[in-house]
């Protein structure tokens, strides 16, 4: 699915060759980064990756500066953003797919997916289903069958909270089982290292963690992937593991790194950005950096990543109200 | 040994010119950060990666400066923690406990030399035991599962009235009240938010840096505020330099610290604010004979910053071992690994033991630097207070309340500072004793948390938690700990 | 009244208690993740809490000082909220340089030593946390 974007986005940015992006004649003043997160959280690694690549590459003149906005994920940003800066056309905020499961569980205040303008992506992490080398799993099917049997006889964890993007990734595993995910026995741990760790002690049995943050464990084989919940294989160390629909089960979670801009800024602005992140996808030394952030390649800017977006919170919307994690009055 | 050949092997890339300087950079850097309230070493390490990449350093050198600004931020949060009562870092907290007391009997500058040689000690020793240990302990510290996690943080818990041992009601009202604070937020085992009163802001929980400047330096600004400034530095000074007996004396509790400290840190749920808060209780149960603890003992200090120390460095076993990110910090430096197409994880100290080897080799030099560093300018520390009021006392809060600011964005977290820092003021006018809150506030979460896994786990049955050997050991502790008291004082 | 003041904290840890024991209590949860859920914890906490709160009631109790000078902490305390809605619409350097002249009076300053004070720790600050550190702070109307 993604290399069709790439080309996509290799043809409309044709020219390769590293001139500042100015769509319209609009060139950002004194760019910002607003990153959810305080130094050092994931948030703010987009920010300052994006930044990088885009003032070192030559296709952002002025210099990107990140400005970190910890608080709900994302919550605090778009509170910000929505009542000091509609229209600022000079700042871009950093957005994931826990932001969107926040969204659509109508964390974010009066806020929903309709009060900002959707960007695009610098790529995605995707989720995998892993269990300690010496597991009675062999594939997913052999998870299925024992959640179907007994879904309190399999012990899980993830970093986060029930109802959160970690849990989620469980969740679809249990439906894709055809058992109630309000069965499952999941226990939230503080951050994925933390799960990893309980994996390898031997206290939970499966962990729905991220591709990138299990692959040390899984190059050294301490760990045995069950499937990747992405919607093809991905490359490198993981090439072996087959999908989760491979396996018959229809479970895809993939966890998009993008950014959005304030909802009134103008046309020029977000035309500014889209082609600055078109530039960035057909850009030669973009991809190194880009699996330095530990991402890997989605490309999606533009009207497709605002439908993408939409299309995300509602379904995140169902599924919360279907299992009840939902906040009462939304 | 191969560790020893390897370890040679890291000497020989810690030792060149460039990676020498470079850990000397970041020890500045990390004393620097550790001093500086708002700021922890999880931000400044995100903060000079970048910097990192535009210096076109080799991911062994990176590494070298970005754990040492790491292990650094160890020896700095003392400083201000002893001369103005107000904590740098999460774990100097516990330190404030004797070490204020100290500066005030213008013993300042042999408290800050005390913690700076058991820093030194607490983190060296680690460096050791990861030398050769690593990764059968990192092993051993997977297996410890959360019902082992509840029995640890229950004895921690335990010893809380030794913190205040002549205000125990208030201590333990307290500790709950810190407990209380820690649970604001969503809750992850329902995904509730439980006391957020409806605010985003309150979402996450309340940031640490914001409930310690305020209780600690803003609770004391406005406490000296309400006084006739009589000359504050009026002790200093004149008190006695750190006696070699007295140096010698400290050596025990610094012995047993860094066991703690290590253990504690190699354990990647808990973290160095733990091993310092349990270090000092425990040195205090087992020490304290003339009751000087609280009031201005040396053991005091030397126990939880050497502790603190030897937790960081043991933080580092899971990660590089096993890969495991045991705190934010780690999780940083793993991510640091990661952008230099390094996979952080067991392969580590096969596939690249330059980096891995060069890493703990520079840990030995980066340590005897610190010391260095440190030890001749704990005169000059002390001199702080000989600054005048007027100059210092604005230059810390604004420093304070800028530096939450500059990583936050947010009004909300300075007013809440501000809120906690009249919250610090009454508290200490009514005599309460602030550490427990801060206890409260770093064990109750794991508390709940890992008693809710523990039982989620066992599907409710409560005996889980008492499966296991580490966990009988520790209740067997724990209740060591609340009869002994009882027994001594019939005695 | 002043040797009340333990009465005083044990009846406000009691109220709060109560409030946290009724909060707790009020939370409804979809449905059982897990046998504690999050009910229980607080509530226990709080019954502690609120014990502690009713012994302190019992007792005679510490002396509240009366403070010797009321209007520095005051003012300190009032330059600090301010500093946090002051902070975006001033600018950075103007706000804390505020904030220092305030402080600084406070600690019993004379006009120009203050003065003197707060506009060289403001800039600085801002040398170390924009410039060193990168970390953007507001730019008041005046572009600094």
């Amino acid at each position: 699915m993604h290399r069709r974007h790439l080309l996509a986005a290799t043809l409309a940015g044709a020219a390769l060759a590293p001139r500042p992006a100015s769509a319209q004649g609009f060139t950002p003043q004194n760019p910002e980064c607003i990153a959810p997160a305080a130094p050092g959280g994931g948030f703010d690694l987009t920010c300052r990756t994006t930044a990088r690549a885009l003032n070192e590459l030559g296709i952002v003149g002025p210099a990107i500066r990140t400005q970190n906005m910890p608080g709900g994920i994302g919550a605090v940003a778009i509170n910000h953003i929505n009542a000091q800066r509609r229209a600022d056309p000079n700042v871009i905020v950093a957005v994931s797919t826990g932001s969107w499961v926040n969204l659509a569980q109508g964390r974010f205040g009066r806020w929903t997916e309709n009060d900002v303008r959707w960007l695009g992506t610098i790529g995605a992490d995707f989720g995998v289903i892993a269990v300690r080398r010496d597991s009675r799993f062999q594939n997913l099917a052999d998870l299925v069958n024992a959640i179907k049997q007994d879904p309190g006889s399999v012990p899980m964890g993830a970093g986060g909270a029930v109802g959160s993007q970690d849990w989620t990734k469980a969740a679809l595993i249990a439906r894709g089982a055809g058992v109630d995910p309000r069965r499952l026995r999941y226990v939230p741990f503080e951050g994925g290292g933390q799960a990893m760790a309980a994996l390898l002690g031997g206290h939970i049995q499966v962990f729905p963690g991220d591709a990138t943050e299990v692959r040390g464990q899984l190059e050294a084989n301490e760990i045995r992937l069950l499937a990747v919940l992405a919607p093809n294989r991905l490359p490198g160390a993981f090439q072996n593991v087959p999908t989760a629909r491979e396996q018959g089960v229809d479970a895809e979670w993939t966890i998009v790194r993008g950014f959005y801009i304030p909802p009134g800024a103008p046309d020029a602005a977000y035309n500014y950005w889209v082609d600055a992140l078109r530039r960035l996808y057909a850009h030669p030394g973009w991809p190194a950096i880009r699996d330095g952030a530990g991402l890997f390649e989605f490309n999606m800017a533009g009207r497709e990543f605002e439908e993408l977006a939409k299309r995300r919170t509602a379904e995140y919307r169902a599924l919360a109200r279907e299992v009840g994690v939902i906040q009462q009055q939304n | 040994m191969d560790s020893i050949a390897a370890l040679m092997g890291g000497f020989a890339i810690a030792l060149t010119p460039t990676n020498l300087g470079l850990a000397f950079l970041g020890c500045l850097i990390g004393t620097a950060i550790g001093v500086l309230p708002g700021i922890g070493p999880m931000n400044a390490i995100a903060l000079l990666l970048p910097f990192c990449f535009a210096l076109k350093l080799p991911p062994e050198s990176a590494l070298i400066l970005l754990a040492a600004v790491y292990y650094g931020s160890g020896y700095g949060g003392r400083i201000t923690a002893i001369l103005l009562n107000m904590p740098g870092e999460p774990a100097a907290a516990i330190t404030t406990l004797d070490g204020h007391p100290l500066a005030k009997q213008g013993r300042g500058a042999a408290a800050l030399a005390v913690s700076g040689i058991g820093s030194f000690v607490g983190a060296t020793l680690s460096v050791v035991l990861m030398t050769f240990l690593s990764v059968p302990l990192a092993r051993i510290a997977v297996g410890f599962s959360p019902a082992d996690y509840v029995a640890l943080i229950v004895f921690a818990l335990s010893l809380l009235g030794a913190v205040a041992p002549g205000n125990a009601v208030k201590a333990w009202a307290a500790g709950c009240f810190g407990i209380l604070l820690a649970l604001v937020g969503i809750d992850s085992g329902t995904g509730v938010e439980r006391l957020t009163f409806g605010s985003i802001e309150l979402l996450g929980g309340i940031d640490f840096t914001v409930l310690a400047i305020g209780l600690f330096a803003i609770g004391e600004v406005l406490l000296l505020l309400e006084t006739r400034l009589r000359a504050t530095a009026a002790a200093l000074g004149h008190g006695e330099r750190l006696s070699l007996k007295e140096l010698l004396a400290c050596v025990p509790a610094m012995v047993r610290a860094t066991g703690i400290g290590f253990v504690i840190g190699v354990l990647p749920g808990a973290g160095a604010s733990v091993a310092a808060a349990l270090s000092y209780t425990t040195e205090r149960r087992i020490a304290d004979r003339a009751g000087t603890f609280g009031k201005g003992d040396l053991r005091g200090v030397a126990s939880p910053e050497t502790a603190d120390n030897a937790a960081q460095i043991g933080n580092l076993v899971p990660m590089l071992s096993l890969g495991i990110p045991g705190s934010g910090t780690t999780a940083v430096l793993l991510g640091a690994l990661l952008m230099y197409s390094i996979t952080p994880g067991p392969l580590l100290f096969t596939q690249r033991p330059e980096v891995a080897w060069g890493l703990i080799a520079s840990m030995y030099v980066g340590n005897v630097m610190l010391l260095v560093l440190n030890l001749p300018l704990v005169g000059l520390f002390a001199r702080l207070l000989t600054v005048p009021a007027w100059v210092l006392y604005p230059g810390v809060i604004a420093l304070s309340y800028a530096g939450v600011y500059a990583v936050s964005n947010s009004p909300f977290d300075l007013l809440l500072a501000t809120a906690f820092g009249a919250l610090g003021y009454v508290l200490r006018k009514l005599d309460v004793p602030l550490v427990p809150i801060i206890l409260g506030f770093v064990l109750g979460r794991l508390l709940e948390d890992n008693l809710r896994r523990a039982l989620s786990l066992s599907d409710g049955d409560v005996l889980a938690l008492f499966a296991s050997i580490p966990s009988l050991l520790l209740w067997a502790c724990t209740l060591a700990a609340l009869v002994f008291p009882l027994i001594r004082r019939k005695v | 009244m002043r040797a009340q003041a333990d009465r005083v904290l044990g009846g406000a840890l009691v109220a709060l208690a109560a409030g946290v024991v009724w909060h707790a209590q009020s939370l409804e949860v979809a449905f059982a993740a897990d046998p504690v859920g999050p009910k229980a914890f607080p509530t226990v906490v709080a019954l502690a809490m609120g014990a502690c709160g009713i012994l302190l009631l019992l007792r005679a109790g510490t002396v509240w000082e009366k403070a010797e000078r009321v209007l520095p902490g005051l003012a300190a305390a009032a330059a600090m909220a301010a500093y946090a809605l002051l902070l975006a619409p001033l600018g950075f350097i103007t706000a804390s340089a505020l904030l220092c002249l305030v402080i600084a009076l406070a600690f019993s300053a004379t006009i120009l030593q203050a003065v003197v004070t707060s506009l060289v720790t403001a800039p600085l600050l801002w040398l170390l946390l924009d410039r060193v550190l990168d970390l953007p702070l507001p730019a008041g109307p005046l572009g600094f």
